[in-house]
C-alpha cells in the first residue's frame, strides 16, 4: 500500500495548491481553470477510494457542465478579462486565511482522532448497486430531488427572462 | 340566587364590561348618543350587580373567600379560572365599578380631544374588566392576565387623548408631546415590573406543588414551604412588580407624567383604581404567601414609604401645575398605604385598606375637579389661576372640600388611612425593628403636616384671592349637571367613610386579622 | 401523500383550493390516528406531531396565498410560477416534519428553501430585491453545505441514515459525546441557524426581508423559520439526544444573544419590514430557548412543547403583522413608518388589527403572544437550573425592550398627527386580506384567552419523543 498512499498524498497536495490558487488569483479565467483542476483532482481522490460513480458524476456535472457554464458566463457577459484589481483584497485575505487554517486544523484534529485507523467501507461500491438502491430504498428522496430541480428551473427561467415592462420601469 | 353565589355573578361583573365594549365597537360611529347611552347603562348594570353581590356577601365570615368558583382553564399548566372575593377585595371591587360609572357619566359631555366617544368609552369598559378581574382573581396566572389587561387601554387613553403640550425630555433629541412620552413610560415601567413578577409566579409554581392557586399557595407558604434565597428572590421580584404599580419611591417617576398627561377620566381611573392594583397585590399575594420574607423586607418597605411620603409632599410644594401637584400627592398618599402594609399589623393593614378606598375617592375627585378646571381655564398653571371661588363657585367649593379631605381632616375619609397607618407604624408586628418604624412614623407625621401645607397653599393660590384680569371678561362655565352628578356621589362617600369608617372596616377587619394570624401566627 | 403536487396549475384560485383540500387527508389521518405509521424503512413517519405541523404549514401557505393575490395581480409578477414555487416550498416543509432519515430531511430542507431563494428576488427591477436574494442564496448554499458536512460525519461514524439507528448506534458505541458527534452537531446547528436566522447567522435576514415581495417576506419569516425549527428539533432530539448537555450550552448562548441583539437593532429601525425582520430574529431566540434548556436538563418533552407552542402562535401573529405593514405602507406609500402618522383613523379596522398583532408580538395579555412567552418562561424556570433561570431573566428584560418598538408602530398610527395623508385617497383593504386579518386575529385572541387548546401539544410532544 506504499504506492497508494504516496499517490494519495501527492494528489492531496496538488488539490490544496490548486484550491488556494482559485481564491488567490486575481484573474477570473485563471480562477475558473484552477477550479477545473481542483475538481478533477477531487474526482481522482474518489477514484482512489474506488467510488467510481461519484468520480464520474464530478467530472460530468461539475467539470463538464458547471465550469463550462462559468466560462461561458464570463465570456458572454461583459466581465473584465485579465487581471482585476477588485478581486485583490489583502485585508480580508489574511483574515480568511487565518479562519480557513484554524478550521482546517480543528477539523483534521477531530476527524483524525475520531476515525483513526477505522476502515469504514470494506466492499467496493459499484455503480450498479447505487442505482438499484436509489430507485428502491431511496426512491422517495430521489423523487423529491426532482421537485427541487424543477423549482430551480422554473424560478431560474422566470428570473432570467427578459421583461420589457420591468426594464422600462427600472430605467425610469 | 344560586347564580349569584356560584361565581357566575362575579364573572358577569368582570366580563360584562368587556362584552359591552365589543358591542360598542359594532355601533356605527355616527350614533353618538346610542354609544354613550349604552356605555352608561352597561357600566350601571355592572355596578348594580356588584352592589347586589354586596348583599349576597356574608359579612359574618368576611375572612372566607366567597361567591367564587373554580373551573379548569389551562389544563397543561394547572392554571384555573379561580375567582372569589373576601373582605379585602370586596370594597375595592365595588369602588372600581362605582368609579367607572362616574367616569362614564362625566365623559358624556366632557370628552377629551379628539372627540371619539366610541373608542374612548370602549377603552374605559375594557379597563374596567381588567380592574375588576384583578380584584376577584384567585389564580396567579389569571391575576397576571387581568393585571396586564389594564395596560393597553390606559396606554391608548393617555397616548391618544392625553396632553398635547410639547416639551423637552432629557434623553430625547427632539421635543416630544407629553402624552406620547408619558404613555410609553407608563407602559414600559409597568411591564418591566410585571415581567419579573411573572418569573416570581413561576418560581412559586415550581416550588409549590405546581399550583397557581392563591389560597393553596397561602396554605403552603404559611406552613413554611418557601424559604431561603429562593423565597428572597421571589419576594424581590413580586415587590418589583407591585411597587412599580403602587408606585413606591424610587419607582414612581412614571406616575406624575402619566397622571398629568392623561385625560381627566384617565387620571381619575389611574389614581382611583390602577394604583390600588399594586398595593392590593401586596396584601393578597406577597405577604400571605411569603410571610417570613415580608417580615424581612418590612423595614425596607417602611423606609421607602416614609421617603415616598416626604418626597411626595416636598415635590408638591415645588409644583406650579395643578394636576402635577395632585399626581405627586398620590405618591405621598400611597406612601401612607404602604407604610400601613409594612407594619404587618391588623391596624396597619386595615389602615391601608381604608386608605386605598379613601385615596380612590378623594384623589379621583381631585382629578375630576382639576381636569374640569383645566378644561375651563385652558391652563393648569396655578400662577395664573386664582379667585376660583368667585369665578366658579361650585367647583371652587368642591375643591376646597376635597382638599380638606385629602389632607386628612378628621371626620372625612382621608383621616383614617393616615392616622391609623401612623398608629400601625408606631407599634409594628413583634420582631420588626421598632426604631425603623418609629422613625418612619415620625417621617409620616411630618408628611401629614407638609400635606396640609401644600394643599392649603394650593387652595390659597387657586381658590382664594381676586381673579386675575385675564379671566374677568371671559365667559366661564361652572360645573354642569353631568359633572355634578359625577362628583356629588364621591363627596357623599367621602363624608360617609369619614363618619362611619366601619363601612370599610366591617368588611376588611376580619379578613385582615385572619390573613395576618395565618401568616404570622396569633 | 399530501396533495399540493396535484395543484400546480397556474391560477390563484386553484392553488388556494388545492392547499385547502390538502388539509382533508390531514383531518382524516388525525381522526383515524392510532399509532405512528412508518414508511420507507422508518425514514418517513406520520404521527400526531407531524400532522399538527403539517396543518400549520398548510394554513400558513394558504394565508400567504391570500396575501399574495392582489400583490401578484398587479401584473409585474409571474403568477403561475410564483404559486408553483410557494407550493414546492410548502412540500419541502411538509416533508421535513415527517422525515426521519438524513437524506429525506436534507432534501426536505432544500426543497423548502430553494424556491425561496428565487422568490426573494422576484422583484426583478428592484436592486434591493436582487441584493437580498443574492445574499440569501449564497448564505443558503453555505448553510446547506454545513448541514451536509454534519450529516456526512454522522453517516461516516455510524454507516446509517435513519435517525433511530444512528442514535442507537451512537449510544451503544458510547460515541454520544465524542468530538466528531459534537462537531457534527455544531455544523448542523450552524447550518440550520441560517434558516432560522439566529445570531450570528442572521445577517442576511433584514436585507432579504426588505427586498423580497411582502407576501414572500411574510412566508420567509414564518414558514421558512418554522421549517428550520422543526428540522432542528427533530435532529437534536432524535439524533443528538445523547449529547444534549454540550449543544444545550451552545444553544443557550445563541438564544440569549439572538434575543438581545435582535431587539437592540430593532429599536433603531424606521422601516417596518426591517423592524419585523429584527423582531423575528429576536423571537427566534425565544423559540430556541426551551430547546436549549431541554438539552441541558434532558426534559425534551417540555422543551418541544414550549417551542412548538411558541412557533404556532408566533406564526399567526407575525403573518398578521406583515398584513398590517402591507396595508399601511401601501396606503401611505412610504416605507418609513414614522410617516404613517394617524393612518389608523383612515381605517380603524386595520388600525385595531395592527395594534392586536404588534402587542401580541410584545406578549401583552390577553393576546396570544403572552401565552407563548409564558410557556417559554415556564420551561426555563422549570428546569430549576441556574442557566435556565439566567436565560429567563434575559428573556424578561428583552420582553420589555421589545415592547418599546412594538408599541411605537401603534403609537404612530393612532397617536401621531397625520402628516401627508391625502383625504381623497381610499384605503385599500381587499377582501382576501380581510380574510387573513380576521383569521389571524381570531387565532391570536383564542390562543391568548383559551390557551388550554395547546394542552394537547404536551401529549403530542410526548408521543413524538416516545417513539
Amino acid at each position: 500500500m506504499e504506492i497508494f498512499e504516496i499517490v494519495t498524498y501527492f494528489v492531496l497536495l496538488l488539490l490544496v495548491s490548486t484550491a488556494v490558487r482559485v481564491v488567490t488569483t486575481s484573474n477570473v479565467i485563471h480562477a475558473a481553470i484552477s477550479l477545473v483542476f481542483t475538481l478533477a483532482l477531487t474526482s481522482v481522490l474518489f477514484l482512489l477510494l474506488s467510488t467510481e460513480f461519484v468520480a464520474l458524476v464530478l467530472v460530468l456535472v461539475y467539470i463538464g457542465a458547471v465550469i463550462v457554464l462559468f466560462l461561458f458566463g464570463i465570456m458572454i457577459t461583459r466581465a473584465p478579462l485579465g487581471k482585476n484589481a477588485e478581486l485583490d483584497n489583502d485585508k480580508n485575505k489574511k483574515l480568511g486565511a487565518a479562519i480557513a487554517g484554524s478550521i482546517f486544523f480543528l477539523f483534521s484534529y477531530i476527524l483524525v482522532n475520531g476515525f483513526d485507523g477505522e476502515v469504514i467501507i470494506t466492499s467496493g461500491s459499484s455503480t450498479e448497486l447505487l442505482g438499484e438502491i436509489l430507485l428502491s430504498r431511496f426512491v422517495f428522496p430521489f423523487e423529491l430531488v426532482s421537485f427541487v430541480l424543477l423549482a430551480a428551473l422554473i424560478g431560474g427561467i422566470t428570473l432570467a427572462r427578459k421583461d420589457e415592462a420591468l426594464i422600462d420601469e427600472d430605467q425610469v | 340566587m344560586e347564580l349569584l353565589t356560584n361565581g357566575v355573578g362575579l364573572s358577569v361583573v368582570v366580563f360584562f364590561p368587556l362584552i359591552s365594549a365589543f358591542i360598542i365597537t359594532l355601533i356605527p360611529k355616527a350614533q353618538e348618543q346610542l354609544i354613550k347611552g349604552f356605555a352608561l347603562v352597561s357600566s350601571l348594570i355592572t355596578f348594580v350587580l356588584s352592589a347586589v353581590l354586596l348583599f349576597q356577601f356574608d359579612f359574618s365570615s368576611a375572612d372566607k373567600l366567597q361567591l367564587g368558583n373554580k373551573i379548569s382553564w389551562i389544563k397543561s399548566i394547572n392554571a384555573n379560572y379561580e375567582i372569589g372575593i373576601d373582605g379585602i377585595s370586596l370594597p375595592l371591587l365595588v369602588l372600581s365599578t362605582f368609579i367607572t360609572v362616574l367616569a362614564i357619566i362625566y365623559s358624556i359631555e366632557h370628552l377629551p380631544e379628539p372627540k371619539s366617544p366610541k373608542g374612548f368609552l370602549a377603552l374605559i369598559l375594557v379597563l374596567e374588566t381588567g380592574m375588576n378581574g384583578t380584584f376577584v382573581a384567585l389564580d396567579l396566572i389569571l391575576f397576571f392576565v387581568f393585571f396586564e389587561i389594564v395596560l393597553l387601554p390606559m396606554y391608548f387613553m393617555i397616548g391618544i387623548w392625553g396632553d398635547k403640550t410639547v416639551r423637552t425630555v432629557s434623553g430625547f433629541k427632539n421635543q416630544i408631546e407629553t402624552r406620547l412620552y408619558a404613555s410609553i413610560k407608563f407602559f414600559v415601567f409597568t411591564l418591566f415590573g410585571s415581567a419579573f413578577m411573572l418569573l416570581g409566579f413561576l418560581g412559586l409554581y415550581y416550588r409549590g406543588n405546581k399550583t397557581f392557586s392563591i389560597p393553596e399557595l397561602i396554605e403552603l407558604g404559611t406552613s413554611g414551604a418557601f424559604t431561603g434565597t429562593f423565597a428572597t428572590l421571589v419576594f424581590a421580584v413580586l415587590f418589583l412588580g407591585f411597587a412599580v404599580k403602587v408606585p413606591m419611591w424610587p419607582l414612581h417617576t412614571w406616575l406624575p407624567d402619566a397622571h398629568t398627561a392623561a385625560p381627566t377620566v384617565g387620571s381619575v381611573l389611574l389614581a382611583a383604581i390602577l394604583l390600588k392594583l399594586g398595593s392590593y397585590g401586596f396584601v393578597r399575594i406577597a405577604i400571605p404567601i411569603l410571610p417570613e420574607q415580608a417580615k424581612a423586607w418590612a423595614p425596607a418597605i417602611a423606609i421607602l414609604s416614609a421617603i415616598g411620603i416626604i418626597y411626595g409632599s416636598l415635590a408638591c410644594l415645588a409644583q406650579t401645575d395643578l394636576k402635577r401637584l395632585i399626581a405627586f400627592s398620590s405618591v405621598g398618599h400611597m406612601g401612607f398605604v404602604m407604610l400601613g402594609i409594612a407594619s404587618l399589623t391588623p391596624i396597619g393593614i386595615n389602615a391601608a385598606m381604608i386608605g386605598m378606598v379613601a385615596h380612590g375617592v378623594i384623589t379621583g375627585l381631585l382629578f375630576f375637579l382639576s381636569g374640569s378646571m383645566a378644561h375651563t381655564y385652558h391652563t393648569r398653571d396655578m400662577g395664573r389661576l386664582g379667585g376660583n371661588m368667585k369665578l366658579l363657585p361650585k367647583t371652587g367649593a368642591l375643591l376646597g372640600f376635597t382638599a380638606m379631605a385629602s389632607l386628612g381632616l378628621p371626620g372625612l375619609a382621608g383621616f383614617w388611612g393616615e392616622f391609623m397607618a401612623l398608629l400601625g407604624a408606631y407599634n409594628p408586628l413583634d420582631g420588626l425593628n421598632i426604631t425603623v418604624f418609629r422613625t418612619s412614623m415620625v417621617a409620616g407625621a411630618i408628611g401629614t403636616v407638609l400635606t396640609a401645607g401644600y394643599l392649603l397653599w394650593m387652595l390659597q393660590r387657586v381658590n382664594l384671592g381676586e381673579p386675575s384680569d385675564e379671566w374677568i371678561d371671559k365667559d366661564l362655565h361652572d360645573a354642569d349637571i353631568y359633572e355634578l352628578s359625577a362628583w356629588i356621589p364621591l363627596v357623599v362617600l367621602t363624608v360617609l367613610i369619614g363618619v362611619f369608617p366601619k363601612l370599610i372596616f366591617g368588611a376588611t377587619n376580619d379578613a385582615v386579622i385572619a390573613m395576618l394570624s395565618k401568616a404570622f401566627g396569633g | 401523500m399530501i396533495l399540493p403536487r396535484k395543484s400546480k396549475y397556474y391560477v390563484a384560485a386553484f392553488a388556494l383550493l388545492g392547499t385547502l383540500f390538502s388539509l382533508a387527508p390531514l383531518v382524516i389521518q388525525w381522526a383515524n390516528y392510532t399509532s405512528p405509521i412508518y414508511a420507507f424503512e422508518n425514514s418517513f413517519v406520520v404521527d400526531k406531531f407531524s400532522i399538527i405541523l403539517k396543518g400549520l404549514f398548510i394554513l400558513i401557505t394558504y394565508l400567504t396565498f391570500l396575501l399574495s393575490i392582489n400583490f401578484i395581480e398587479s401584473d409585474k409578477y409571474y403568477q403561475g410560477e410564483y404559486y408553483y414555487l410557494l407550493l414546492s416550498s410548502l412540500l419541502g416543509a411538509l416533508i421535513v416534519s415527517s422525515s426521519r432519515d438524513l437524506l429525506t430531511i436534507f432534501i426536505g430542507i432544500e426543497l423548502a428553501s430553494t424556491p425561496m431563494f428565487l422568490l426573494s428576488g422576484w422583484k426583478k427591477g428592484d436592486r434591493k430585491s436582487n441584493e437580498g436574494a443574492i445574499k440569501f442564496f449564497l448564505l443558503g448554499v453555505l448553510s446547506a453545505s454545513l448541514i451536509l458536512y454534519g450529516f456526512s460525519l454522522l453517516y461516516g461514524l455510524s454507516g446509517k441514515l435513519v435517525f433511530s439507528e444512528i442514535s442507537s448506534h451512537l449510544l451503544s458505541a458510547s460515541l454520544a459525546n465524542s468530538p466528531v458527534v459534537l462537531l457534527s452537531a455544531i455544523l448542523v446547528i450552524s447550518g440550520i441557524g441560517f434558516k432560522i436566522s439566529v445570531v450570528p447567522f442572521h445577517s442576511w435576514a433584514p436585507d432579504t426581508y426588505e427586498g423580497a415581495p411582502l407576501p414572500v417576506t411574510a412566508y420567509l419569516s414564518v414558514s421558512s423559520k418554522a421549517t428550520g425549527f422543526v428540522a432542528l428539533i427533530i435532529l437534536l432530539t432524535k439524533v443528538f439526544a445523547g449529547s444534549g448537555s454540550s449543544w444545550g450550552i451552545i444553544l443557550v448562548i445563541i438564544s440569549g444573544l439572538t434575543m438581545t441583539l435582535g431587539n437592540l437593532v430593532a429599536l433603531q429601525q424606521n422601516n417596518p419590514v426591517r423592524l419585523l425582520a429584527y423582531s423575528s430574529i429576536s423571537q427566534a431566540g425565544f423559540i430556541l430557548a426551551p430547546i436549549a434548556i431541554s438539552g441541558i436538563t434532558g426534559d425534551y418533552q417540555d422543551g418541544i412543547f414550549a417551542s412548538v407552542t411558541y412557533l404556532i402562535i408566533y406564526a399567526f401573529m407575525n403573518l398578521g403583522a406583515f398584513l398590517s405593514v402591507h396595508l399601511f405602507s401601501n396606503y401611505a406609500g412610504s416605507t418609513n413608518f414614522y410617516e404613517w402618522g394617524g393612518v389608523a383613523r383612515k381605517s380603524p379596522l386595520a388600525g385595531v388589527l395592527t395594534t392586536v398583532f404588534f402587542f401580541s408580538l410584545a406578549g401583552i395579555p390577553p393576546l396570544g403572544g403572552w401565552f407563548a412567552k409564558f410557556v417559554v418562561f415556564r420551561s426555563l424556570l422549570g428546569s430549576a437550573n441556574s442557566i435556565g433561570i439566567a436565560l429567563g431573566v434575559v428573556g424578561a428584560i428583552n420582553a420589555v425592550i421589545a415592547l418599546v418598538y412594538y408599541a411605537r408602530i401603534s403609537k404612530v398610527i393612532w397617536m401621531d398627527e397625520p402628516k401627508s395623508i391625502n383625504e381623497e385617497k381610499i384605503f385599500q383593504f381587499e377582501n382576501p386580506l380581510k380574510v387573513v386579518g380576521v383569521f389571524t386575529v381570531l387565532i391570536t385572541f383564542v390562543s391568548g384567552i383559551f390557551p388550554g387548546i395547546f394542552s394537547y401539544l404536551g401529549e403530542v410532544s410526548s408521543i413524538f419523543f416516545g417513539n
